[in-house]
């Protein structure tokens, strides 16, 4: 067992591209866990998809052993945190399980809304914070004036924020002496009653659910009964370690320490992040503090694109829940698009990341329907409920009103972006709150927004007004009132009903219009004219005709090659399977993923 | 009935070919022609078929064959097939191979029917086409014809890229003008492979509108029509009764071999329905006919579902349609009244009609037939179950 005193347990705070993951390598490199350049850059994302979009979806943690110059060896634990707004609970456990953070901001970027608000958690934490400027070697680099912003914004001095070129390895040594000295060895007992944080969990399919933890108090070794707060679950426990890039089988883990236990758990659902872990030999008697149940946020229909797929697409959600415990899903059935399932998300990039999965890792080709929140709709016998599926929406004669949730989000931005900035908020329905001075050259615009307005390309739109340089962060605050309705679209009178969407009034004119042309372009001519509408209950906004099919003919079966024909129309008969069919109209798949493509 | 014969001859006068064209031809070499003619010959030699009393040379270009070389292969296959009771001979040519010495060998080895590749009767629209011959020589062509004892049928393409209706109309006019016994049209289809779906994906061409097509259609249906031209299948028009007999066999189910690399042949059953096409290579067909292997590239065994899709396929192609008794007779195994009442949605709609005892396709949806028929097939579909949640 380490001495609590040679340990620390940390983390780092970045927004996309302000090189975090290069830095963490080079901190492997520095303390012996690799080899210098022997290896794949960015050692901790590990999903294929997370390389590809340089975004870390899951936490990771490794344990590196650093000799100092003092003789002494220090344990020190890198708890890696995913980077993207939809995986902000996961931020907050992570950091709850450190002592210090390094915040890392980009040399010629600056600081960025996302840093702030990841800033913020880690200081709500208690966590010692060590602000570094990275990218000090690009030619654009200003570290200067972004170590004056650091520093005005954390509140330390000047001399205290350390630059770094993680790319050449400049300031490297600095960044782990910061940590060796700065940041708090961390605190408990082992003879206390244990009390283990879940900072991550996946499922191995030999070994079960590998669960992350930090260890506040107490101790937990093999064999040791365990039980889950949250759950209520017990299990023995058969293995413990420290992570190392793999697993390092250990003794024990006591207080202090970050490492990994597993005892034949089944399902991530069990253990869940933010939950804590305590044993039955010496319990505690309440849980650590911020643990949630983390909510969906953002829901969506997939369909298998082949029927027959169904089946399929039911166990792959199973595979992928088993290590994602935040999916939900649960049948739906469409008329239009067979069955299917609902599921919920934690936002639109997990909704991407779930569907690109299930495609690579399960050949299964899917229609999503449009996304969308949850809304509250309260009856007009006071009744609540809760809707997450625009077919699912009562009435309007039975609906008192609706609410749906909301967000605050903020904005950072160079001055002369702020007006085309809030054009866009006031286009997304948002409020204005406050302004705040980050810079000299930049503002923060905090605003209260609808979520449904920010779940579609919002941040697409900021970056094309700001030409890139705004950068964006929000969270959930709550429910409110608004003014909305379910818009539908008919093909000759059929409700398709996966294209319906719930929307604000003022907007459901243009998106009728938008809606409307697109389907009319992506309709193929049928031995029918078709009338495309799009409705608020009986009432037409938007029409477009498709005239009939003029044209289908082969003109001749030279020299009695009847297969050839035969195939032709056979390939016809099979492309016509594919669609899917809404009362006598054929509507192709591509039309449902064009709909998630138009411009709000 | 007799079977028909379809001898495919893959050779055309080059350098290259149509680029519209997707049927196999390679350019004409003499060597390879001499090679080719044997062969032809060593099929039909295995072959042991019914009685034959149409005959049909396609390709290609047949006519490109040296004088010598056509005379040898009709002469060699009188030997081996048994064609005295023949009542139809087609051969098909392109106007610039038209001669008088050809045509009166050809005319005393019982050719009765040429069908000739006008195609059009514009300058223009024949340059866009790629064509070797222009108007007049289309022209002579006819007129040499003419001194024969044949039927001509001239085939006519329209939905050419830049071809005007007036264009359509002119050529139409001067056609119907020549009074050819048989006139066929073909829609410019864009084929895989050819350079023509080659210049459309590269943006140098333009499809034609459907709507564009559709009226081209229609007013050569009425011209046609109105001077004497029975319109009996979708793209084939016939003065006096003189429809091609040999191409009604593919209409109507009748058997028919074929000789020479990517022919096809059909013999229907009982006890099997099967489909052949031979090697679809000239030099493989060759050498599999010289080493005495299986000349034959693809064979399939029709199923009874793929014969009532063939059944209805072919069947609604002719305008009189088909009958309950049609039915009946080619596919005994099958309940008639059960696959008619199948049809009766499209019926009802519009999109077929019940005339005389006939389900046909109506006048005005002739030119949708594929997808009508698409529907027929899909409402009288024999294997595939309902998918779930439709």
């Amino acid at each position: 067992m380490q001495d609590k005193k040679y340990i620390r347990n940390f983390s780092i705070i970045a927004h996309i591209d302000h090189g975090k993951s290069t830095l963490a390598d080079r901190l492997l490199e520095l303390t012996g866990a690799v080899e210098i350049g022997g290896h794949e850059e960015q050692l901790l994302d590990d999903m294929e998809l997370e390389r590809e979009r340089g975004i870390t979806i899951k936490s990771h943690a490794v344990k590196m052993d650093y000799e100092s110059p003092d003789g002494a060896t220090y344990e020190l634990n890198l708890i890696d945190t995913p980077g993207h707004v939809d995986f902000a609970y996961e931020v907050s456990r992570s950091l709850a399980a450190c002592e210090g953070a390094l915040l890392i901001v980009d040399a010629s970027q600056g600081i960025e809304a996302q840093t702030i608000s990841n800033l913020y958690l880690a200081i709500d934490n208690d966590l010692e914070i060590i602000p570094i400027v990275n990218k000090i070697d690009m030619i654009s680099a200003r570290p200067e004036d972004v170590a004056v912003d650091i520093a005005e914004l954390i509140g330390c001095d000047l001399g205290d924020v350390i630059l770094v070129s993680a790319r050449t390895g400049e300031g490297i040594q600095a960044v782990i002496d910061a940590v060796v000295e700065k940041i708090p060895p961390p605190v408990g007992e082992a003879k206390n009653p244990a009390r283990a944080l879940i900072f991550d969990s996946f499922y191995d399919p030999y070994r079960g659910v590998v669960v992350y933890v930090r260890l506040m108090e107490g101790e937990i070794k093999h064999g040791d009964t365990i039980r889950f707060f949250a759950s209520g679950k017990e299990f023995e426990v058969n293995e413990v370690g420290c992570l190392r890039l793999n697993l390092e089988k250990t003794s024990s883990l006591s207080a202090g320490e970050v490492g990994y236990l597993m005892a034949s758990i089944k399902n991530v659902q069990d253990a869940r992040v933010g939950d804590t872990v305590t044993t039955l030999a010496n319990p505690a008697e309440s849980p650590l503090p911020g643990y949630r149940e983390v909510k969906p946020m953002v829901f969506s229909g997939f369909y298998p694109s082949n029927p027959d797929d169904f089946e399929g697409l039911r166990s792959a959600l199973e595979k992928l829940q088993l290590n994602d415990a935040s999916l939900i899903y649960e049948p739906e059935t469409s008329a239009a698009l067979g069955y299917g399932f609902r599921c919920g998300f934690l936002g639109l990039l997990h909704l991407e990341i779930t569907q690109e999965r299930l495609f690579r890792e399960y050949g299964l080709d899917l229609v999503a329907t449009v996304p969308n929140v949850e809304y509250e709709v309260y009856l007009e016998n006071g009744e609540m409920i809760p809707v997450e599926n625009p077919a699912k929406m009562p009435d309007p004669l039975e609906i008192d009103h609706i609410e749906e949730p909301f967000a605050e989000a903020e904005i950072i931005t160079p001055h002369e972006f702020v007006s085309p900035v809030m054009g866009l908020v006031k286009e997304r329905r948002g409020e204005y709150i406050a302004t705040e001075f980050v810079d000299p050259n930049r503002v923060m615009l905090r605003f209260s927004i609808p979520l449904s307005e920010v779940i579609f390309d919002f941040f697409d739109k900021m970056k094309t007004v700001s030409r890139g340089y705004a950068s964006f962060d929000y969270y959930i605050t709550g429910y409110k009132r608004a003014d909305l309705v379910k818009l539908d679209v008919r093909v000759n009178g059929d409700l398709v009903d996966t294209l319906s969407i719930i929307i604000h009034r003022e907007r459901t004119y243009d998106w009728g219009q938008k809606l409307v042309s697109k389907l009319k372009e992506l309709i193929p001519r049928q031995m029918y004219e078709v009338v495309i509408q799009a409705a608020i209950g009986s009432r037409v906004i938007s029409r477009a005709r498709r005239a009939p099919l003029r044209k289908n003919v082969t003109a001749k079966c030279y020299g009695g090659d009847i297969s050839r024909k035969r195939k032709l129309l056979e390939r016809q008969k099979e492309g016509k399977r594919r669609m899917k069919m809404v009362g006598s109209v054929e509507i192709p798949q591509e039309a449902f993923f064009a709909i998630l493509k138009i411009e709000r | 009935m007799g079977y028909g014969c379809y001898i495919h001859v893959p050779f055309c006068p080059g350098p290259a070919k149509c680029p519209y064209c997707a049927f196999y031809s390679v350019p004409y070499e003499s060597g390879l022609a001499e090679n080719y003619v044997e062969a032809v010959l060593g099929h039909a030699g295995r072959l042991e078929p019914p009685k034959i009393d149409t005959l049909y040379f396609g390709g290609g270009t047949p006519t490109v064959l040296d004088i010598r070389l056509l005379t040898r292969l009709i002469d060699g296959l009188k030997n081996l097939l048994p064609l005295n009771e023949l009542i139809e001979f087609t051969v098909e040519c392109a106007p610039d191979t038209v001669e008088p010495e050809i045509f009166s060998e050809l005319a005393a080895r019982g050719v009765n029917r040429v069908s000739i590749g006008v195609q059009a009767f514009e300058e223009g629209v024949l340059r866009s086409l790629g064509r070797r011959h222009d108007v007049p020589k289309a022209l002579r062509a006819f007129d040499i014809l003419r001194n024969f004892p044949v039927d001509i049928s001239i085939d006519l393409i329209y939905g050419v890229p830049g071809q005007k209706h007036a264009d359509w109309q002119n050529t139409l006019a001067r056609t119907i003008a020549l009074r050819p016994e048989h006139v066929s049209l073909y829609c410019l289809s864009y084929e895989p492979g050819t350079p023509f779906t080659r210049k459309l994906a590269e943006g140098k061409i333009f499809r034609t509108t459907e709507e564009n097509d559709e009226e081209m259609y229609r007013t050569a249906v009425e011209i046609l029509k109105s001077n004497g031209y029975e319109h009996y299948e979708i793209s084939n028009f016939a003065a006096n009764g003189r429809v091609s007999l040999h191409n009604m066999k593919y209409w109507t189910g009748e058997g028919y071999v074929g000789l020479g690399p990517s022919a096809h042949g059909y013999y229907p059953g009982p006890p099997v329905w099967s489909r052949f096409a031979a090697i679809d290579d000239i030099r493989g067909y060759i050498q599999a006919i010289e080493r005495e292997r299986d000349p034959i590239g693809e064979r399939e065994e029709l199923s009874l579902a793929l014969r009532l899709e063939e059944f209805l396929m072919l069947g609604l192609r002719l305008i009189e349609g088909f009958s309950r008794d049609d039915l009946k007779r080619q596919i005994p195994e099958i309940d008639a009244d059960r696959v008619i009442e199948m049809l009766e949605p499209l019926i009802s709609a519009g999109f077929l009609e019940m005339r005389s005892g006939n389900i046909k396709l109506p006048d005005e949806r002739l030119f949708i037939s594929d997808s009508v028929i698409l529907r027929a097939l899909e409402l009288t579909d024999l294997d595939i179950k309902t998918p779930p949640g439709f």
